[in-house]
C-alpha cells in the first residue's frame, strides 16, 4: 500500500512529538490518527481501519507492549506495527514475537521514520521481490551448512521465521534458506538474522526476498501464520 | 647477718616486680574495694578521674559510674577465677571535644578476700567501632538512596529522551527546509523557541536528579526552602508514577517554610515515602493516587504523604520502621527505606509517624522549622 493511501495511528504520551510525527506523515498524504496512550490508541484502532501503528513503549494508562498484545488478540486483523522508543527498554526478540515489525529508537529524523513506515506498508509481493543489496554482506547458504531443516524445526510468523539450526548465526547476517517440503512450492528465501538465542540454537529471520517460484506460497503461509508474531520466538507448538 | 628470705617473700617480691612492669593496669583489692596494691599503669589509667589524689577504695573511683561492678565484687561467691570479664566502664571525656574515655575491666578472684582488677584503655577500640558503625550506616543510607533513584531511573531516562527527540525532530526538519532554501527567519525563530523549551526541560530534570544523586550525608546543615525540596523529589518520581497511572498530587506548600537540613537526605526521605505510597496505591488499584503536602505546626514543619492504598494493617504497624521489614515483592526496595528515613529524620531532630486519625494511609515527616530570624537571614 502506498503511503498516501494509508491510515496511520500514532501513539505517544509526548504531545509535541505526536504533533511533529503527525505532521511528517500528513505531508506524505497519509490519514493520521493521534493518541496519547495505548488505551486511546486501542479505541481509535477499533473504530477505524488502521494500516500502520507507530507507538511509543512507555506510556501511562496502557503501554505500547499492552497495545501490541491487545491488537494481536485477533490473528489476521492486526495492523503493521512499528515502535519508536528509548533504547534498551525491551529485547527485540520479545517485540518481534508480539507482532511488531520494526523497532526504532528516539531521537529519530523524518526521513528514517517515513522510510521505515513506507517499507512496512509495502505489499509482501513488492517488498520481497528485490534481493538485498550486495553491499549489505554475503549471503550464507544454510542448506550447505546443515541438512534440510525438517518442519518441526521451523515456524513462520507474519514477516519472518524462527529457525532451529546449528549454523553459527549472528545478528545482521544474511542467510539463504531453501524450503521444499514445508510449502506448496519450493522456495528460496533470503533473510536477515534479527536475533539469536544460541542456548536453544534458535534464530529469528526477517524475510527480505523470496524467489519468484516460491513467493506466493511464502506469502500465503506467512499471512495465515496462525500467530500474530512477526518473527515467532519458538518453533515448538504454541 | 642477713636474715634468710623465705620462699613466700620471694614470691611476693616477684609478684610486685611483675605488677610494677606489667603494661596492663593491675589493682589488688579486698572484697569491700579497699586497694591493697596498685601498679603505675593503673595509676596513670585512673589519673583522669583521681586527678593525682590518693585513692584508697576502688569503689569510690569506679563505683559511682558502675554499680554493677561493685555489686559483682561484693557478691562474689568466694570461688577462685574470673568474676567479670572485659566490662566496659565509660568515663567522662577529659574535655568537651575529647573522645569518650573507656576502660575495660576484668576481675579475677585470687583468694577469699583478695581480688585482682585488670584495667585496659579501650577508648581507641571503642572509637574505631563507633566509626565503623557510622560508616556502615552511611553506606546503607547511600545504598538506599541509590536504590530509590535506580527505581526511578528508567522513567527518568525516558523523560529526558523525549525532549531530546523533540529537539532532534525540530532541528532535522529545519535543516531539511533550509536545504530546500525555504527556511525563513520566522521558521528559525519558532524552532529555536521550541528547542529552548525542550532544553529547559532536560536541564531541570538533570539538575533535580543530580541534587538528589550526590552523597549528602556529610553535608553541613544548611537553610533550605521546603517547597523546593518537595518539588525536586516529586519531579524525579513523576515519570515513574505516570507510567503506572498512579497520580502524584503535589499540594500547595507555604514557600516561606524553611528548614535547617541536609537537603539531599530530606529529598531521599521524601522519595522513599513517595515510593512506598506508590506501591501501596498501585497494589490497591482503582483511582490510585499519592499526595504530598506540607504545613506549619507550631515550631515544626509537617510533611504529609497520603496514599490511596489499603492502609497499613494493625498487625505490622509496629514493625514498619524496622530495618529490612518490607511488604514489597523481592526486587522492589531493600526494606531499609523507612528505617533509614526514620534515622535521617531523627538526625534532623524530627520523626516519621503514621497518622492514625486519617482514613487513608498517611505518613507524616515532622521536622523542626528554621527559626524565623534564621530563615529571614537565609532569604
Amino acid at each position: 500500500m502506498p503511503l498516501d493511501e494509508a491510515t496511520i495511528l500514532i501513539v505517544d504520551d509526548e504531545p509535541q512529538l505526536l504533533t511533529i510525527f503527525g505532521s511528517w506523515f500528513k505531508r506524505e498524504g497519509c490519514r493520521i490518527l493521534l493518541a496519547e496512550n495505548g488505551a486511546e490508541g486501542l479505541k481509535l484502532a477499533s473504530q477505524n481501519r488502521v494500516d500502520l501503528v507507530i507507538s511509543d513503549i512507555r506510556m501511562p494508562v496502557m503501554s505500547g507492549i499492552e497495545l501490541a498484545q491487545r491488537l494481536g488478540k485477533h490473528p489476521g486483523s492486526m495492523p503493521q506495527m512499528l515502535f519508536v522508543s528509548s533504547a534498551g527498554e525491551i529485547e527485540d526478540r520479545e517485540l518481534y514475537d508480539l507482532g511488531v515489525a520494526r523497532m526504532l529508537h528516539k531521537p529519530i529524523g523524518r526521513q528514517k521514520l517515513v522510510e521505515a513506515a513506507r517499507l512496512c506498508l509495502l505489499d509482501k509481493d513488492k517488498r520481497w521481490s528485490t534481493p538485498p543489496n550486495p553491499d549489505e554482506g554475503t549471503i550464507r547458504d544454510l542448506v550447505s551448512q546443515a541438512s534440510e531443516p525438517p518442519s518441526d524445526r521451523i515456524a513462520f510468523g507474519r514477516g519472518g521465521l524462527c529457525l532451529c539450526s546449528n549454523a553459527n548465526l549472528q545478528k545482521g547476517h544474511l542467510v539463504r534458506v531453501n524450503l521444499t517440503s514445508e510449502l506448496d512450492a519450493p522456495a528460496s528465501i533470503v533473510a536477515t538474522v534479527q536475533w539469536v538465542a544460541p542456548q536453544h540454537w534458535l534464530s529469528g529471520l526477517e524475510i527480505r526476498y523470496v524467489d519468484q517460484i516460491g513467493r506466493a506460497s511464502v506469502i500465503r503461509v506467512t499471512d495465515n501464520a496462525g500467530v500474530n508474531a512477526f518473527i515467532p520466538r519458538t518453533v515448538g507448538p504454541r | 647477718m642477713i636474715a634468710p628470705v623465705s620462699e613466700l617473700e620471694l614470691e611476693h617480691e616477684a609478684l610486685l616486680s611483675f605488677m610494677y612492669m606489667c603494661p596492663v593496669g593491675l589493682i589488688q583489692i579486698t572484697g569491700d574495694g579497699t586497694i591493697t596494691m596498685i601498679n603505675p599503669h593503673a595509676m596513670s589509667l585512673l589519673m583522669p578521674i583521681t586527678h593525682n589524689s590518693v585513692v584508697e577504695n576502688l569503689f569510690d573511683v569506679l563505683g559511682p559510674r558502675n554499680p554493677e561492678l561493685c555489686a559483682s565484687i561484693q557478691n562474689f561467691a568466694g570461688i577462685c577465677g574470673p568474676v567479670l570479664q572485659g566490662r566496659r566502664i565509660h568515663l567522662p571525656p577529659e574535655g568537651p571535644d575529647q573522645p569518650p574515655y573507656v576502660l575495660s575491666c576484668t576481675l579475677l578472684m585470687i583468694n577469699r578476700n583478695c581480688l585482682m582488677v585488670m584495667l585496659r584503655d579501650v577508648s581507641a577500640e571503642v572509637a574505631l567501632e563507633a566509626s565503623r558503625r557510622e560508616a556502615a550506616k552511611r553506606k546503607a543510607m547511600a545504598n538506599d538512596r541509590l536504590v530509590a533513584l535506580g527505581t526511578m531511573a528508567g522513567g527518568l531516562a525516558h523523560e529526558i529522551n523525549n525532549p531530546v527527540a523533540i529537539i532532534h525532530a525540530l532541528i532535522t526538519d529545519l535543516a531539511e527546509t533550509a536545504a530546500r532554501g525555504e527556511a525563513g527567519c520566522r521558521d528559525v525563530a519558532a524552532t529555536a523557541a521550541e528547542v529552548l523549551v525542550a532544553c529547559k526541560r532536560i536541564e531541570r530534570l538533570i539538575s533535580n536528579l543530580l541534587r538528589l544523586a550526590r552523597d549528602g550525608a556529610g553535608d553541613p546543615f544548611a537553610p533550605a526552602v521546603l517547597v523546593e525540596i518537595i518539588n525536586r523529589a516529586a519531579s524525579v518520581c513523576e515519570a515513574f508514577f505516570r507510567e503506572s497511572a498512579v497520580k502524584l498530587v503535589v499540594g500547595r506548600t507555604d514557600p516561606s517554610i524553611f528548614l535547617s537540613c541536609r537537603e539531599v537526605q530530606i529529598g531521599q526521605v521524601l522519595i522513599n515515602l513517595l515510593q512506598n505510597g506508590f506501591y501501596a496505591a498501585k497494589a490497591r488499584g482503582g483511582a490510585a493516587r499519592v499526595r504530598i503536602e506540607a504545613r506549619r505546626n507550631g515550631s515544626d514543619a509537617e510533611i504529609r504523604v497520603t496514599d490511596s492504598g489499603q492502609g497499613v494493617p494493625a498487625a505490622i504497624r509496629e514493625r514498619i520502621m524496622e530495618p529490612f521489614f518490607t511488604t514489597k515483592p523481592v526486587g522492589e526496595g531493600t526494606g531499609l527505606g523507612l528505617s533509614i528515613a526514620g534515622e535521617i529524620a531523627r538526625a534532623h531532630g524530627g520523626r516519621i509517624s503514621l497518622d492514625d486519625s486519617n482514613a487513608e494511609t498517611c505518613f507524616v515527616l515532622t521536622l523542626p522549622l528554621l527559626s524565623d530570624n534564621a530563615s529571614h537571614a537565609a532569604r
